[in-house]
């Protein structure tokens, strides 16, 4: 009777094993390993010097923070004393006149440029010297032009020539606003109000020269000039922060917007320009929107002694001066479109904090030639 | 007389049933059935490869050196990374080369990066549209996540890296004491509700 019954048992304990067997799982193990070499930055950060820009850096220089101020006034020619040179003007002479620099005159604050003959004049002429003058595209508010000049002649007793100063519109080949008058022979300060003349966003040529008439040995000193522009909204433009690469090969490097807590006035554009020039494409916001978060790449590489590799550029303008921040990424790549090693350094931006600085500074040279061309310099 | 030849039998016959009843008691009873193991080896059906980033430069001049073992069933990962953050894409595909079934792969720390300079390090795993899939903390011991790897299906592993710049100097590397970490790639068929031991 036994025997059938441990028959039964052993069957069902082979079944029940059987079953177990059927339902194990396998698993295969692999095993992987990562190890970290590290190197020092092949990219660091550096301060622009900008105007009402001010820059912290991380101790690696693999981070930075960045203040900026906006303003709404703007000193778009700013020559109190041309105290060492001509300073980026341009001279656009005649036939018999022409440009010069000097380190100095009787009532002169300092340097002055002159704009004379060697000889006398044998038909009526005019020369000027030029400086180029772009409208922050908002609204204008007030635009103020400040010369301080004198004229100089011979064998006449009444002055035989006048001076000008205007704004040449070189869309229009026409003034857009001039005046002339007869010069003191002492240096004299003169002030106009040409805001109804300018238009935002264009582009003119500030000239300040005199017209001749024949038959005299005549001569213009100017000391200063200022076109200074009150706008209605809060605007900035600088380089806020510069990159060097360490290394001797090129880089790729792009900005990317990560977060933003910003006025909803504001208008903003962000983007990088490499040594030779080369812009990418920009982060830009729009009423306190993002409506492009990334830059285009562009190639970054080392160079030469005294420029940066790359240049990260904003604008900015709003209704007021109050707080923004941005929360920016400068990511660079051994390799084009993200591919090699890619580091991001993080930047964060902010404008006008609370504890802002004092607006209308605008002690900044105006953005233009810096070659005197046309003319030559007597000392 | 009798009696007590009687008695010696009676003690003999107890004796020699006692013998009996121990050598019955410590008897074993093996019962013998014939089975056989026979070992049949078949090509993985996942396996690990080099990614497209994989032996392209690194930083000043190195290479993201990425060594796959000749079966696909490890790999070797030496990386150059700098202060902020450093990105290596795709150095790594995991490749499910079995077109009818789905695996479930497991990534498991086995030896956590620990050295305190470095902020975060972490693995992710994407798939073919560039969604991730999985995303394995390098720091944390024992960390486990896993995902499914669809039948015939090739996934691309990342790996992010962030040192701290704190205390650290343009001129020189971030220094690491413990600048390794090994993990386990482990698979098994889908379907299954047990985790790998």
């Amino acid at each position: 009777m036994l025997g059938p019954r441990l028959l039964l048992t052993f069957f069902a304990l082979t079944a029940l094993l059987a079953a177990n067997i059927a339902a194990s799982t396998v698993f295969v193990y692999y095993t992987a390993s990562a190890s970290l070499v590290p190197q020092r930055p092949e990219v660091i950060l550096a301060e622009p010097n900008s105007p009402n820009v001010s820059v912290t850096l991380g101790p690696a220089l693999a981070s930075a923070s960045v203040v900026v101020y906006t303003s709404n006034f703007a000193q778009l020619v700013y020559n109190p004393d041309f105290f060492s040179s001509p300073d980026g003007w341009y001279c656009a002479p005649s036939a018999s006149l022409t440009c010069y620099w000097l380190p100095g005159d009787q009532g002169a604050s300092g340097g002055v440029i002159s704009i004379e003959s060697n000889t006398s004049i044998v038909f009526d002429e005019s020369a000027f010297i030029l400086q180029e003058v772009t409208v922050p595209n908002t609204n204008i508010v007030r635009v103020i032009v400040n010369v301080t000049l004198r004229g100089d002649w011979a064998f006449s007793p009444t002055p035989p020539m006048v001076y000008e100063v205007g704004l040449w519109d070189p869309q229009s080949s026409a003034w857009a606003w001039l005046v002339y008058d007869f010069p003191s022979t002492q240096y004299t300060s003169y002030t106009w109000d040409i805001t109804p003349y300018l238009e935002p966003g264009r582009r003119y040529i500030l000239a300040i020269g005199m017209y001749v008439v024949a038959g005299v040995w005549p001569a213009l000193y100017v000391d200063s000039a200022y076109l200074s522009i009150e706008t209605s909204s809060y605007v900035f433009s600088q380089p806020i922060l510069a990159a060097n690469v360490t290394s001797d090969r090129v880089l790729y490097a792009r900005l990317k917007l990560e977060a933003l807590s910003v006025n909803p006035s504001l208008n903003a554009s962000i983007w990088l320009v490499n040594s030779t020039a080369h812009e990418s494409s920009r982060i830009t916001i729009r009423n306190g929107f993002p409506t492009s978060w990334e830059t285009s790449w562009i190639a970054v590489s080392p160079p030469i002694a005294g420029y940066y590799a790359a240049l990260i550029q904003a604008n900015a303008s709003k209704a007021s001066p109050t707080n923004s921040s941005v929360s920016l990424v400068l990511e660079y790549c051994t390799l084009p479109q993200g591919m090699g090693a890619c580091v991001s350094y993080p930047v964060t931006l902010i404008i006008d904090p609370r504890t802002a600085l004092p607006h209308h500074s605008g002690s900044q040279e105006p953005p233009g030639i810096q070659a005197w061309r046309g003319g030559t310099t007597r000392h | 007389m009798a009696w007590i030849k009687n008695v010696n039998k009676a003690k003999m016959g107890i004796l020699l049933l006692s013998v009996l009843m121990l050598t019955v008691a410590n008897a074993s009873v093996f019962v013998y059935y014939t089975s056989s193991l026979s070992l049949q080896t078949s090509q993985p059906p996942v396996y690990l490869k080099e990614g497209s980033n994989a032996n392209q430069p690194d930083l000043f001049g190195n290479t993201i050196t990425v060594t796959v073992g000749s079966a696909g069933a490890s790999a070797s990962l030496t990386l150059h990374p700098t202060y902020g953050k450093t990105y290596y894409k795709n150095v790594l595909e995991v490749v499910n080369q079995d077109t009818t079934n789905a695996y479930t792969v497991y990534l498991r720390v086995t030896d956590p990066l620990s050295d305190t300079n470095v902020a975060s390090a972490k693995v992710y795993v994407y798939d073919a549209t560039r969604t991730l899939q999985a995303t394995l903390d390098l720091q944390a011991s024992n960390n486990q996540v896993s995902f499914t790897l669809p039948a015939g299906a090739t996934y691309t592993v990342d790996v992010e890296i962030v040192i701290s710049e704190n205390g650290g100097s343009p001129v020189s590397p971030p220094s690491l004491t413990d600048g390794q970490a090994q993990f386990d790639l482990i698979y098994t068929a889908a379907g299954t509700t047990e985790t790998p031991p």
